[in-house]
């Protein structure tokens, strides 16, 4: 079962475009979606959202159409965007006002809880709240709807490491009910790759790959030897190669096939989602 | 109907931080200490209020948070056009109380200057009619300087209609009025709501092709 | 039981995991018929990925040491103690290997290293 399938989307813009981007994302898991400033995560969530009409292609979201004009399928979607779209000379109380009879859902009680938990003064105007208090906010209005699914984009942006780990705890909290899914972009991909299921990774408004995540970590191998073992047929077997003075360090994404053509001529090591990050989106530059 | 009617409350809510505006504008104007013509009410608050419905949520990130409420796009347009009828209607109930209370004041009886009332609803809705898709096509940043043309028309507006109000040969008119007043009356009435229901399908066709 | 992971030691997560629920079924401080944490529970609790811990428990679930029953949760087998007393075997063995290696690399033979077991042995008996 998929919580959202992203099917063939196309979307041109000045100066770049997502080309036929498809991938699933599987309901009751969480799905993060990776790539550098500019890959275009924004662009996607904002079309699952309907804010943002394709030139091609479609979307499901939790079996409806998530056609630009339509409005009932976000009932269950509980949305974080990546900066404040709220009335900010309201106070956080008033915004609540507004918000919650969209919702039959609400839960005044698990509002009122969360603001507490997360330190937050229901008559502060939100103008004058940080960048942090702002994101938490919309957290808590998110979760308080109780959500089947939870898309959240850029998260962390602006959050301190302290939070940072409550958030993973939150939604590692929301997760443990199985009909519940979450999907959240980023480009700080260190604190959240730990829980993620699910990885979707998007370069130049193409996707490079969507698998889960301990797939694609046992698919890649990160690679550092002696500068004498590279050659240009050895270059084109890596997804990227970093090249000193004292060594190189490449990324490939067959390890089988690149154990057994060093064998124990270089050291390997387990990549992180960021070094597959690096490399891919350093190889792409290079390759333009 | 629930959702509009919750959007309608979020308006009135975000217009509250006006309110001290609109009762100092009203008092001010109200002939209460200067000796104002009403011209000043009845021909610039309703255009007034209708610029501050609509620009309350303006900014992209405020269509933003209105697209992700589980509200359909021609939804969130049909409770613009209903919180901007309802705040005309507002204004123009407040400029009649003050219109009354005032001749009420000067010559002991309550009166209130009904074609100067018709001819401001009737300019204002016609207004708001090429307003909205206006606002709606232009965007947020095209918005801005929509609101200060809006303002000036109507300024100017203002003077034209009180003008035409009194200086027109209502005699022709008011015969052709008393012989046929059902008629005549569905028929003004019609064709107003012909043109608000044109404006809203195109603003609605305007919004939907939107990206935010 | 504890679950302690590490995120730099290169070792598979989900390895680690099942490597550390296995020790403590065989060691017997995790008795035939005792529940394990859910795996959802579990994947919050180490704040790790709800796949990688299902991934521990299938592979323990192979090895015949837990059973999952749908909608109850995962409990260490107990129909199985012959299998278990063979893995308890097959781990000493693997240690004693160990052992060996270690012996003949430093020129210890097999005879001098049982001579030294049975002399710890009678010390540990005092």
């Amino acid at each position: 079962m998929n919580a959202i399938e992203v099917q063939g989307i196309c979307k041109s813009y000045k100066n770049y475009r997502l080309s036929d981007v498809t991938f699933q994302v599987p309901k009751g898991y969480i799905t993060g979606l990776i790539g550098p400033n500019g890959a275009g995560k924004s662009t996607i969530i904002k079309a699952i959202m309907g804010l943002v009409k394709p030139d091609q292609g479609s979307i499901q979201v939790l079996g409806h159409g998530a056609e630009q004009g339509e409005g009932r399928y976000k009932q269950e979607i509980g949305y974080i965007s990546d900066e404040s779209i709220y009335y900010d000379w309201l106070s956080m109380e008033q915004m609540k006002k507004i918000i919650a009879p969209f919702y039959p859902a609400w839960d005044e009680t698990a509002f009122q809880r969360y603001m507490e938990l997360f330190e937050l003064p229901l008559r502060k105007k939100i103008k004058d709240c940080s960048k942090g208090m702002k994101m938490k906010y919309a957290i808590a209005i998110a979760l308080s709807h109780n959500p089947a699914l939870l898309i959240m984009d850029e998260p962390t942006a602006g959050l301190d490491p302290v939070f940072r780990r409550e958030l993973l705890e939150l939604l590692a909290e929301y997760i443990l009910d199985d009909q519940k899914t979450i999907l959240f972009s980023t480009h700080v991909t260190t604190d959240l790759d730990r829980i993620a299921d699910y990885v979707t990774f998007l370069n130049r408004g193409q996707l490079i790959f969507s698998d889960t995540k301990d797939g694609v970590l046992e698919r890649y191998v990160l690679v550092k030897g002696g500068k004498e073992l590279l050659d240009n047929d050895v270059r084109r077997e890596f997804v990227g190669v970093r090249e000193t003075g004292i060594g190189f360090e490449a990324l490939s994404a067959d390890r089988g096939g690149t154990v057994s053509m060093f064998g124990d001529s270089v050291m390997y090591q387990q990549p992180s989602l960021e070094d597959i990050m690096y490399f891919t989106v350093k190889e792409a530059r290079l390759r333009v | 109907m629930s959702e509009i009617l919750n959007l309608v409350r979020k308006d009135f809510i975000l217009q509250r931080r006006y309110i001290w505006i609109i009762a100092l504008y009203v008092i001010g104007f109200s002939g209460l200490f200067m000796n104002s013509n009403l011209n000043m009410l009845y021909g610039l608050l309703p255009g007034m209020m209708l610029i501050l419905v609509v620009s309350s949520d303006m900014r992209q990130a405020n269509q933003q948070f209105l697209v992700t409420l589980p509200v359909k796009r021609s939804r969130l347009v049909l409770s613009k056009y209903v919180t901007s009828i309802l705040f005309v209607l507002l204004a123009l109930a407040t400029c009649s109380i003050v219109n009354m209370g005032m001749s009420l004041y000067h010559s002991h009886s309550a009166s209130i200057d009904y074609t100067m009332l018709l001819a401001s609803l009737i300019s204002v809705l016609v207004l708001m009619s090429i307003y909205l898709p206006l606002y709606y096509w232009l965007g947020i940043h095209g918005g801005q300087y929509l609101n200060v043309a809006m303002m000036m028309l109507v300024m100017l507006g203002n003077g034209a209609v009180s003008g035409i109000a009194s200086e027109y040969d209502f005699t022709n008119m008011s015969t052709w009025l008393n012989s046929h007043p059902v008629g005549s009356i569905a028929l003004g009435v019609s064709s107003l709501l012909l043109i608000i229901v044109i404006s809203y399908l195109i603003s609605v066709r305007i919004f939907k092709g939107r990206d935010l | 039981m504890n679950i302690l992971l590490s995120h730099s030691s290169g070792e598979p997560i989900y390895w680690q995991i099942a490597g550390q629920i296995r020790s403590a079924i065989l060691q017997g401080e995790l008795a035939p018929g005792a529940a394990l944490p859910s795996i959802r529970q579990l994947a919050k609790d180490l704040q790790i990925s709800v796949i990688t811990t299902k991934r521990a428990y299938d592979e323990l679930e192979k090895e015949g040491l837990i059973d999952s029953v749908v909608g109850k949760g995962s409990f260490v087998s107990g129909g199985n103690q012959e299998f278990i007393r063979e893995q308890q075997m097959k781990q000493l063995e693997k240690q004693i290997r160990e052992l060996l290696d270690g012996c003949h690399s430093i020129s210890v033979s097999t005879d001098q290293l049982i001579e030294w077991i049975r002399l710890l042995d009678q010390e540990g008996g005092k």
